[in-house]
């Protein structure tokens, strides 16, 4: 779904993403329990949801497709109308946006009269704004920022617990408290947003450093993506092929937005 | 044009995350004869199957420690025993070598697993010193009697209270005779498994199959374990 946005900046952005399940998603029949949505308002804003449903509750793909979309609906309404002022009002909007989530899972679990740990998802949502960063996380979402021209840097650092197979999800009776939220007055030009399939082969561990050789390539890609619907299907290639596939089994999403400015602009909105 | 920009990410070399298990043996005098032959062979199917799942096979890690006469921690690379210390005694399974073990004397289970406990902490520093993530470490213990030292009540609150906190699981398997339960004493978490028959292949088959799905699994899984076709729970001796 596109949606035309008016062209009101000179600075805009070109958006590619796909989420794509994982091999061993595939083996155990499971759908991809990864979600994302992203939008380009106008001013040069864009915001972008990620939710990774946990592997074991059994409508985690609904949950995280939820999460996804009516954080970036929260999100995008209020970013429309006004720019949040200060860090202050940034730090509350996302705190609303992750609190209408959380009780919008809630109400769907009531619905169904299913327990809300079955719809179990993570939720990572980023704004940029002209000289704004804000990012709030629940989970182990990665989200990677950078300037033309200079070093990429980790914007929210995945939430972890003494193992591997351990994180914090949206559907916890905690996790509003758990939630992490960063603002910070700065330009982004690159932002990309990824699940933690992909942490092993994009981030030097431990210390979760960009890897350049993984992310200057996609952004290269990202940035000459004219046709949006080709580049996605590159995009979903890519995710699926061998050579990822053997270095992660888990599913993998990758939204990846490169701010351009000269050109036609390409707006819209995307939700998958 | 584009898809060949894909083609140029490289990835970065990150270590595998570990899932470390200790496998705790009875190799006393009563395991001799056809026990201890078919936990033999079982041991060389684990080895088999954990070596056809390719991550599996670079991230579970292989501790093995036999009671039978004295407790001894073997070196799984060539099955000699080793009195080395945990960097030494784990193996991912890629390199694991299932040693012929031989049966004698008697059972020593406490000290066994006390030191096993005393294996996975160190290793669990090892794992932090050098930053790898590894998953919650399991202990399994294949039992045909009961304990013969003395000490074995404080080894197993020790196992029970390390459960509590989530440091370890502990899965106990009785064959034959075996008290069930002195081996329900070690769990709070799961009641001990009997083994039906001298079912070891199955046996090792299901826990490379578990150590898999733990292997493979993501952030946040209490991973589905597949069902226990080897054994059933014991309801005899309930304490």
């Amino acid at each position: 779904m596109n949606q035309a946005a008016e062209p009101e900046s000179d600075a805009f952005w070109r958006v590619v993403s796909a989420s794509v399940a994982g091999t061993s998603h595939q083996k155990l029949d499971l759908p991809c329990q990864d979600a994302h949505a992203w939008r380009i308002l106008p001013h040069g804003l864009i915001v972008i949801s990620l939710a990774d449903g946990a592997g074991t509750a059994n409508r985690a793909a609904d949950g995280a497709t939820r999460a996804a979309d009516c954080s970036i609906a929260v999100l995008a309404e209020s970013l429309s109308q006004e720019l949040p002022p200060n860090a202050a009002s940034w730090q509350s909007l996302f705190t609303d946006a992750f609190s209408q989530a959380h009780q919008s899972l809630i109400d769907m679990a009531e619905a169904e009269g299913l327990p809300l740990k079955a719809f179990a998802t993570t939720l990572a949502c980023v704004a940029v704004a002209a000289d704004w960063l804000a990012v709030g996380q629940i989970g182990d979402g990665v989200v990677v920022v950078g300037m033309e021209g200079g070093d990429l840097v980790l914007a929210a650092r995945p939430q972890r617990g003494e193992y591997a197979n351990e994180t914090l999800f949206l559907t916890m009776g905690d996790s509003l408290e758990q939630m992490e939220v960063r603002v910070e007055s700065r330009r982004v030009d690159h932002l990309i947003v990824m699940s933690d399939g992909l942490s092993r082969l994009a981030l030097n561990l431990p210390l979760y450093k960009p890897h350049r050789a993984f992310f200057d390539p996609l952004l290269a890609f990202a940035a000459e993506a004219h046709d949006s619907a080709l580049a996605a299907q590159q995009l979903v290639a890519f995710l699926s092929s061998e050579r990822v596939c053997e270095r992660t089994d888990d599913d993998k999403t990758l939204v990846v937005a490169v701010r351009i400015s000269t050109g036609k602009p390409l707006q819209g909105s995307n939700s998958a | 044009m584009g898809s060949n920009l894909l083609d140029q990410a490289e990835f970065a070399d990150n270590p595998e995350p570990r899932c470390p298990v200790v496998l705790l043996l009875d190799t006393s005098g009563s395991m001799q004869g056809a026990p201890i032959n078919e936990l033999n062979q079982g041991l060389r199917a684990f080895e088999a199957a954990l070596k056809a799942d390719r991550l599996a096979s670079l991230r579970v890690e292989v501790a093995l420690m036999t009671f039978g006469g004295g407790v001894r921690l073997l070196d799984v690379r060539d099955g000699r025993a080793s009195e080395e210390g945990a960097q030494e005694a784990f193996i991912t399974a890629d390199g694991f070598q299932a040693p012929a073990l031989g049966a004698s004397g008697d059972t020593p289970m406490g000290e066994a697993v006390s030191r096993s406990l005393d294996l996975i902490r160190d290793r669990k520093e090892i794992y932090k010193a050098n930053a790898l993530d590894y998953f919650r470490p399991w202990m399994f213990l294949i039992t045909d009697g009961r304990p013969t030292d003395s000490g074995w009540e404080l080894a197993a609150d020790q196992v029970r209270q390390e459960e509590a906190r989530k440091g370890v699981v502990f899965y106990g398997v009785g064959v034959e005779k075996a008290d069930m339960q002195v081996l329900a004493r070690f769990s709070a978490a799961r009641p001990p498994l009997k083994l039906k028959g001298l079912a070891f292949g199955e046996l090792f088959q299901w826990l490379s199959k578990s150590l898999s799905v733990v292997a493979h699994s993501r952030p946040g899984e209490q991973a589905p374990l597949p069902p226990v076709g080897w054994g059933e729970i014991d309801t005899s001796h309930s304490v």
